[in-house]
Order: C-alpha cells, then structure tokens, then sequence
C-alpha cells in the first residue's frame, strides 16, 4: 500500500457536528478495485437535513465514495469494501437491507442528466411504481416532487411530453425530482451541474439550497466555488483519504490543515 | 485535537500569475507605507529641527500616497472578481483592502503635523519642553509604523502583538502631553493658540498609534484567520501563537 506524503489523518473541527443531527455515518470505510485501494478508513457523518461538500482533485475518490453509500460500486467487478455505512443503526453494506431499499433511502444525482426513454410523468414515476404505487397513488408525489425541484409550472401542461425534449437544465433537475420522488434521507450529488451552463448551475444551486431543508445531501464537486456558495459543511477528500471536515465558511476562509489549504488556494500540494 | 495552518505560507501557486499578482500586491503596500514612513519623519524633523524647507515634498508624497491607495484597492478588487481567492490568499486581499484606508489616514496625519509644525515655527521661544515630549511621542509613533509594517512584511504575530500593546505607551505619554500642555495654557493664556496647535500634534500621533494598531489587528487575522478586533485579545496575550 502506497504511504503518502503528507498526514493521512483526518481532522474534523471542534464541535462541528455538536448540534446537528447525523443523518449518515461510514466508520472506517475503505474500497478496493482489484489490488488498488482506492479510499482509506474514511470516518465521515454526513448531517441531517444539510448540505455537505466533498471537495477534492480529480481523482481523489469523491465518486468511488458517493458510490460506496448507496452500493453503486459492488457491482463494479474486482471491487472490494471494508468498513460500515450507517443509516440509522443499520449497516448498508452488510445488514440484511435489500439493495433497492438502501437507494430508496439514499439516492444519487448523476453528473450527466440521464432521463429514461419515457415521458417527464413516467420518469418521476418510475421509482414509485417499483415500490408498489398504483397509478392513482402517483398524481401527488410526482407533482410535489416536480414542485420541490421547479419544474411543475414548467411542465405543468405537458407531463405527458418525452423527457428528452427537456432542455440539460431542467432534465437534471427531472433527475432530482426522480430521487426526490422516494422520500430519500440521503441524496447524493456527483457533480450535478458538470453538464450545466452558468445560469442553470445557479438555478440548480438555488435548488440545492432549498432542498438541503428537506434532506441530507452529499455534493462531491470539483467546483470549489460551488461548494462554497451551497455548503453548509466541506470535506476535503486527497488521494482516497479524509483530509479535513469543518464548516464550509471557516474551510474556505481558515482551514485547519495546510493540505487543504494547498488545495482550496490552488498550491501545489 | 485539530491541528493548525499554524501560519500563512506563500508558497508558489500551480498559476504562477496569481502568485505574482498577490506579490505584486504586496510589495506595492509596504512600498506605500515607506512613502507614508517618511512622511511622518519629515513632519516630526519639521517639528524638531524647525526648518520648513524639508516640507517641501509632502504634498507631492501625499499625491503618491493616494494615487498608490487608489491603484492597490483596484488590483484587489480585481483579484476578487477575477480569482475568487480561498484561505490565505483571500485573507491577504481582504487584510490589504483594510490596512490601506489606515496607512493613508496615517499619511494624512503625518501631513496635518508637518502644516502645525510649520505653524509653529518662529512662534515661541520657550516651546522646548512640548517640543521635546512630541518629538517623543512622535518617535514612538514611527516605531509603530515600522512594526507594523514589518508585521506584514514578515507575517510576524509576535510582532504585531508587541506593537499593539504599545499602543497603551502612546495613549498614556499622550496623557501626559496633555497635562503639560493644559498647564502651559493656564500659566501663559497668550500662547494658547501655539498650546492648541500642539495639541493637535499630538491628537494627531496618538490617532498614527491607533491606526498602527488597526494595521497588526489585521495582521493577526491574516496570520491567525481570526478576527481580534474589540475582543482585548492581542493586548491581554502574553506571549504569541500559544
């Protein structure tokens, strides 16, 4: 195993989490792909109903451990997970919870809008069905989760419409309101406003703000004005390992460790 | 426990530009605080020696003083927009943007004595005693100056803190230029007007001992990310960075 060159513990500011709720929790989390270890021991509470950045290079294992949260990397072949994630008590790696259920609780944005082949209404839907919905269960959700990313008095009068005739913007945002659906505890954000102009990354930064009330939301970027306008808490994540965790105003502006600051300051490490 | 940055490094950026424009930034404010520097030290050479003749550049050093102001503000407003610097850097940019309005200010006052001292040439024969206490207290105004420049330049707490406790040295010396010069004025009632310039004078060093103070606060806060501003922290510290 490689040792790298600077101090590979993680520093979590004083008190940082000393009146929030932890929605989520990996306790020496580490992943493998064949005989490269990809994240070490990674001890990160994401906070209930906050908004918290993973910031680091390319790289560094921001999405093999968004992927790792809600099981996305154990159908990678060679991939090997050590350690737990915890939602509530339970280990989601290892418990007995069906893995439909842990990305129900803890869902995930991709980089890339990807709205299924179907209509707006049935892209919404799709996850509600899966769980056991009739038809006339859905009106409601699928409207207050349209509602709760924006788009309904966009797509109000055409729900019936294909999702493809949405423009990037407001298909990523399809792509939330999909998560939304679900009730999820937890979402998880890959760089969701990569393949967004400037004015839709704000719009959809907008939404994150509003939505970071509603649930848990892991926000790995590489834009680091991103999470800083948005966060409410930053880690900072250098090769596969947990540098720093405080609140995103005092990491931008004060970070405790010099590797993050390197970072944040565009230094070389 | 959380480790600490411990003190600001200014090791070089992966953009080479960025660093040579926050360089750039500043070595052009220490460069206006040695124009502010020797404005001061004219007025109190004008003050000592009575010799209006080492007046001569002040208003041309004012003039570079502002225009210095003027050009520092806008490059920093341009690092801001253009940057969006983090950590260090962006508390570099925000303590310059704040120590300039305060080393201009200096150079005003450092203009307002060499135009009292000028005044006051000729005037009385038996003003050594104020002189001299000004002369004194103007010393230690220049002191503070150069500390707190030299904080900067250095990025030195330790510093920035002997400085700002210093400035309780200024305040009280200043007390006691005041006794001298209100009992001046009682005992000789004629000389109020020169007594009253002098007061000014030293208002106007007391007000440099403050400013030098400001300059090592934000010092501090470049150095430390913290605000220190109203808290009585630099001046109860003991020792710095512990």
């Amino acid at each position: 195993m490689a040792t790298p060159d600077f101090d590979s513990t993680t520093t979590i500011a004083a008190q940082l989490f000393d009146d929030v709720a932890i929605a989520l929790r990996t306790r020496s989390l580490s992943l493998w792909f064949e005989q490269r270890q990809i994240l070490h021991a990674i001890d990160l509470a994401v906070p209930a109903e906050r908004i918290l950045a993973v910031i680091g290079p390319s790289g560094s294992g921001k999405t093999s451990l968004l992927r790792c949260l809600n099981r996305l990397n154990e159908e990678v072949h060679g991939c090997r997970i050590d350690g737990e994630v915890l939602l509530e008590g339970a280990d989601l790696l290892r418990a007995a919870v069906p893995v439909h259920e842990v990305r129900r609780r803890v869902g995930m944005v991709f980089p890339k809008p990807d709205p299924f082949p179907l209509s707006i209404y049935e892209n919404v839907a799709y996850g509600l069905r899966l769980l056991g919905l009739r038809r006339a269960a859905l009106d409601a959700p699928v409207e207050d989760a349209l509602r709760a990313v924006a788009l309904w008095d966009e797509v109000a009068d055409r729900l019936d419409a294909p999702a493809f005739a949405l423009t990037p913007g407001q298909q990523q945002r399809l792509a939330i309101a999909r998560a939304l659906a679900l009730q999820p505890q937890v979402l998880l954000m890959d760089e969701p406003a990569a393949a967004l102009d400037p004015q839709s990354s704000l719009h959809l930064e907008d939404l994150l703000r509003r939505l970071g009330r509603r649930c848990a939301i892991v926000l790995a970027t590489h834009n680091l004005q991103q999470a800083a306008r948005v966060a409410d808490y930053a880690a900072f994540i250098s090769d596969g390992r947990l540098i720093e965790v405080n609140d995103t105003d005092t990491l931008f502006t004060n970070p405790l460790r010099r590797e993050t600051e390197d970072y944040v300051t565009g230094r070389y490490g | 426990m959380p480790t600490s940055t411990e003190h600001v490094h200014l090791s070089a950026h992966i953009s080479r530009q960025f660093s040579q424009e926050l360089e750039d930034v500043r070595r052009k404010v220490l460069a206006m605080g040695g124009l502010v520097e020797e404005q001061l030290a004219v007025a109190l050479r004008v003050l000592t020696d009575g010799d209006a003749r080492l007046g001569v550049e002040v208003t041309a050093r004012e003039d570079r003083i502002n225009a210095a102001e003027i050009e520092i503000d806008s490059q920093c407003t341009q690092i801001l927009a253009r940057r969006q610097p983090a950590a260090s850097d962006l508390r570099l940019v925000l303590t310059v943007m704040k120590m300039l309005g305060d080393i201009e200010r200096i150079g005003d006052e450092a203009k307002r004595i060499e135009r009292i001292a000028e005044g006051l040439i000729g005037e009385d024969s038996h003003g050594e005693e104020p002189t001299a206490a000004l002369a004194a207290l103007g010393s230690h105004a220049r002191d503070m100056l150069r500390g707190a420049l030299d904080a900067f330049a250095r990025l030195d707490e330790r510093l920035a803190l002997d400085v700002i406790r210093r400035d309780r040295r200024i305040d009280a010396r200043y007390r006691e230029l005041l006794a001298l010069l209100t009992a001046r004025m009682r005992a000789v009632p004629d000389a109020i007007p020169e007594e009253l310039e002098r007061l000014w004078a030293a208002r106007a060093l007391e007000r440099i001992g403050d400013r030098c103070k400001n300059l090592c606060e934000y010092v501090l806060y470049l150095v430390r990310g913290k605000d220190v501003r109203h808290t009585g922290l630099a001046r109860n510290e003991d020792t710095a960075g512990e």
